[in-house]
């Protein structure tokens, strides 16, 4: 009996929204980090679960379905070393971590 | 000796390259100037010996002395063209020329040798030399001349060098007067010439010498065109009234004594003056051949010219102004004859004339110098004991002048006098034909009065200033050296056209050379031996009694006696006196009514063009002024409010960047939203 598909997609979409609400309330910039990373597993959970149940049941695509998922994967390693290199460097230079002391793009 | 003859052009080009090599180095030579250009002169006269002694060799035929159509060489290049017609430009030796060439440089190189001297310790000495050269230079391209186009331009750089030797010493008020004088007076005469030129050129469609000689002849048959030539040779003799000072233009002459003395010597004897003598001389092709009334015209202009000057210098006080005036009236004389058809006796007055008036000029300079710089006669006398060289060469030079038999002025004024005896004229009426002889005997008289006048206030009697008489002294030898070797052709050089010379002369080809110019084909005005003495018997008894009345004025009569007899002869004494007033009628009508015009020209200038410039300009300051107010209030007001539209939608827009990142987010957030609901509603 296969698990059906609602249960992965839903809690991908639970975390896509826990970490969409924690991105926009939380001040500190490296829990905004977390949580869109939070928010980009829960990408992931859905990208997987749709080659899983799609992709991989055909066995000629069955090879390259989950290629996607691991380009979010890479991008989102490379993505998180920049924005710790980002917060890394705005501690040092303004001694905040508190994304609203940071407001130099204001026009 | 033909190496001579085909390199004649070096005649010209040694002058010019020693006159631009003086200029060059005028700093290193200074005071050495008179180096190069002697010696270079002293060359150029050999190289015109080599000439004159290559063109005896080879005569030409006796028609071609005066139209020279066969000179001895000939060397032009095509020049330019005008419209379909060629000029040619070029150079010529024929025996007029030939003769020419080493009167002119002899004269300039014993001038260059004697300003070593009295030029010394002078500020401007290469300028002085680069000026003489430039200026023999001149005169010579003059007489090498083949066409009258490159004449004109030898013509107007001598102007130019005149100018800057009687400018020598521009610091005095008096010799930058004189220069501009004469710079100015003989140009009025050159414009008359330039039109003649232009005249002759629109007639002829030729001018050189050769071409003009081959169809004038033919042209004149035409009456239209004879007069349109006679207008033409009239203007051109304008020019030479003004080169070689005759009245009314003559009055440059006198003030261009505000030079050094060797200037004066040189252009009163070698070149300038005789330019213009030349020149009616050398054109008489046309003189020859166009309406007998120009002819005259020349010959009364210098016959009265002649006696006019020697008027004038019965009375100077200046010895320097003595002679000048009677470069005037021999240079009159000169005129008369070719004017008279005695185109050889003009000529050869012309060269000696050269000679020892070129002598009489240095010999004053050396009584200058010997005085301290006095130039009065008044203040002068005894000199002969004290300055015995200078005396003895101005001897020399006086009997020429004088006419006293055997000195050459003797043989060439007995030459026009005779042409004026017999002169015949169509134009001229049968009682005024005579007139040019007695006008020229009189001044035979008064020249040998003068002349004894001078010579016996500055040689003879007592000193009249005594401290100057103590301190004169005599020239160095570099003066003293170019009046003797002058005083030789001045005392036998009248010799040449006498049969006497057949036993001295060195060849038959000499006696050809000579008889040509004598000879002349339609010009032979045969005299009769008769008519021959009792010219030359009135001619010297004129010149003797000149003479003797000079000597008798001033030697026998007491000054007090003279004071009475002038004193009854005051209004006679006082015109010519103050010269005829000519220089007064030319000051009020040629300079007065000048500057009244530029006075009214000048009101007009300040109130009318002026005025209307300033009108312009004011209106344009006003329009501007109306143009800078729509400029700032309609144009950059556009610009403005397009500006100010930009600036407030930048102020709008800008509240909406807030630097808050997590804003931004949400932003994002709910258009992604919205648009994912639109896209789902527009479905």
């Amino acid at each position: 009996m296969e698990l059906p598909i609602y249960y992965p997609l839903g809690l991908g979409a639970l975390l896509f929204g826990l970490g969409l609400w924690g991105a926009l309330t939380q001040k500190n910039a490296v829990r905004i980090l977390m949580f869109i990373e939070i928010m980009l597993n829960g990408v992931n959970l859905n990208l997987i679960t749709f080659s899983r149940y799609y992709w991989q049941t055909n066995p000629e695509t069955a090879a390259r379905a989950p290629i996607l998922t691991l380009f979010v994967m890479t991008v989102a390693a490379a993505e998180a070393s920049v924005g710790l290199a980002i917060i890394l460097s705005m501690v040092r230079n303004r001694g905040v971590v508190e994304v609203d002391k940071a407001t130099l793009l204001k026009g | 000796m033909d190496f001579f003859l085909n390199t004649a052009w070096v005649i010209a080009a040694l002058p010019l390259a020693v006159s631009a090599l003086i200029a060059m180095f005028a700093g290193v030579l200074r005071d050495r100037a008179w180096i190069p250009g002697t010696i270079g002169m002293l060359i150029t006269f050999l190289w015109s010996v080599g000439v004159l002694a290559a063109v005896i060799a080879q005569p030409s035929a006796a028609g071609d002395v005066m139209f020279n159509t066969v000179p001895a060489w000939k060397a032009s290049f095509h020049w330019a063209d005008f419209g379909p017609y060629e000029m040619h430009m070029g150079f010529q030796v024929d025996n007029l020329t030939a003769l020419m060439l080493p009167m002119i440089t002899l004269v300039s190189f014993a001038v260059q040798l004697y300003s070593s001297a009295y030029m010394h310790g002078d500020k401007r000495i290469p300028r002085f030399y680069s000026a003489l050269n430039l200026f023999t230079m001149g005169m010579l391209v003059l007489v090498l001349a083949d066409n009258l186009f490159l004449l004109l331009v030898a013509w107007e750089i001598m102007g130019l060098c005149s100018y800057l030797l009687i400018g020598h010493w521009y610091e005095q008020a008096w010799p930058r007067y004189g220069q501009i004088k004469a710079f100015l007076t003989t140009r009025v005469g050159d414009i008359g010439m330039m039109v003649g030129i232009f005249i002759v050129f629109f007639a002829a469609r030729d001018l050189t010498w050769a071409g003009l000689a081959e169809k004038v002849p033919a042209l004149v048959q035409d009456p239209a065109m004879a007069g349109l030539l006679a207008l033409g040779a009239f203007l051109i003799f304008t020019g030479a009234i003004g080169k070689s000072a005759q009245f009314p233009l003559h009055t440059w002459l006198p003030d261009a004594m505000a030079g050094p003395t060797p200037g004066s010597a040189i252009i009163h004897a070698a070149t300038m003056v005789a330019a213009g003598v030349y020149l009616v001389g050398r054109a008489f092709m046309i003189y020859g051949n166009v309406p007998a009334w120009v002819l005259a015209v020349v010959a009364f202009v210098g016959a009265f010219t002649s006696l006019f000057a020697a008027s004038i210098a019965t009375l100077r006080w200046d010895i320097k102004e003595v002679l000048a005036y009677s470069t005037i009236s021999q240079l009159g004389y000169m005129i008369m004859a070719i004017g008279l058809g005695g185109w050889t006796s003009g000529n050869f007055h012309l060269l000696t004339h050269a000679f020892f008036k070129a002598l009489l000029f240095l010999a004053a300079g050396s009584v200058i110098h010997a005085h301290h710089h006095n130039q009065l006669l008044h203040k002068m006398g005894g000199l002969r004991k004290k300055i015995p060289i200078t005396f003895w060469t101005w001897m020399v030079g006086y009997a020429a002048l004088a006419g006293v038999p055997g000195f050459s002025g003797f043989f060439s004024k007995d030459g026009l006098l005779a042409d004026a005896w017999v002169w015949s004229n169509p134009a001229v009426p049968a009682w005024a034909l005579k007139l040019p002889f007695i006008m020229a005997l009189t001044t035979a008289f008064l020249t040998a009065y003068y002349m004894t006048r001078a010579t016996y206030l500055a040689f003879f009697g007592q000193p009249r200033d005594a401290e100057l008489y103590e301190q004169a002294h005599e020239s160095p030898r570099a003066m003293t050296i170019p009046l003797v070797i002058l005083a030789v052709p001045a005392a036998l050089f009248g010799w040449l056209g006498t049969p006497l010379f057949h036993h001295f002369a060195p060849s038959a080809d000499w006696m050809v050379f000579i008889q040509n110019f004598l000879h002349l084909p339609g010009l032979d005005h045969h005299v009769d031996f008769s008519t021959e003495v009792m010219i030359t018997g009135m001619a010297t008894a004129a010149g003797l009694l000149g003479i003797f009345l000079g000597w008798y004025m001033y030697a026998v009569v007491r000054p007090e006696t003279r004071a009475s007899w002038i004193a009854r002869l005051k209004p006679v004494y006082t015109l010519i006196r103050n010269k005829y007033y000519v220089d007064e009628f030319y000051d009020l009508v040629a300079i007065r009514t000048t500057q009244a015009v530029s006075r009214a020209v000048n009101w007009f200038d300040i109130n009318v063009v002026d005025g209307l410039v300033n009108l312009t300009g004011t209106i344009s300051v006003y329009a501007s002024e109306a143009a800078a107010w729509f400029d700032k209030h309609v144009v950059d007001a556009l610009v403005t409010m397009w500006a100010d539209i930009a600036r407030g939608l930048g102020a709008f827009f800008r509240r909406l960047s807030t630097g808050y990142v997590q804003q931004y987010m949400f932003t994002f957030l709910v258009m992604l939203v919205a648009s994912v609901v639109l896209v789902q509603v527009i479905r």
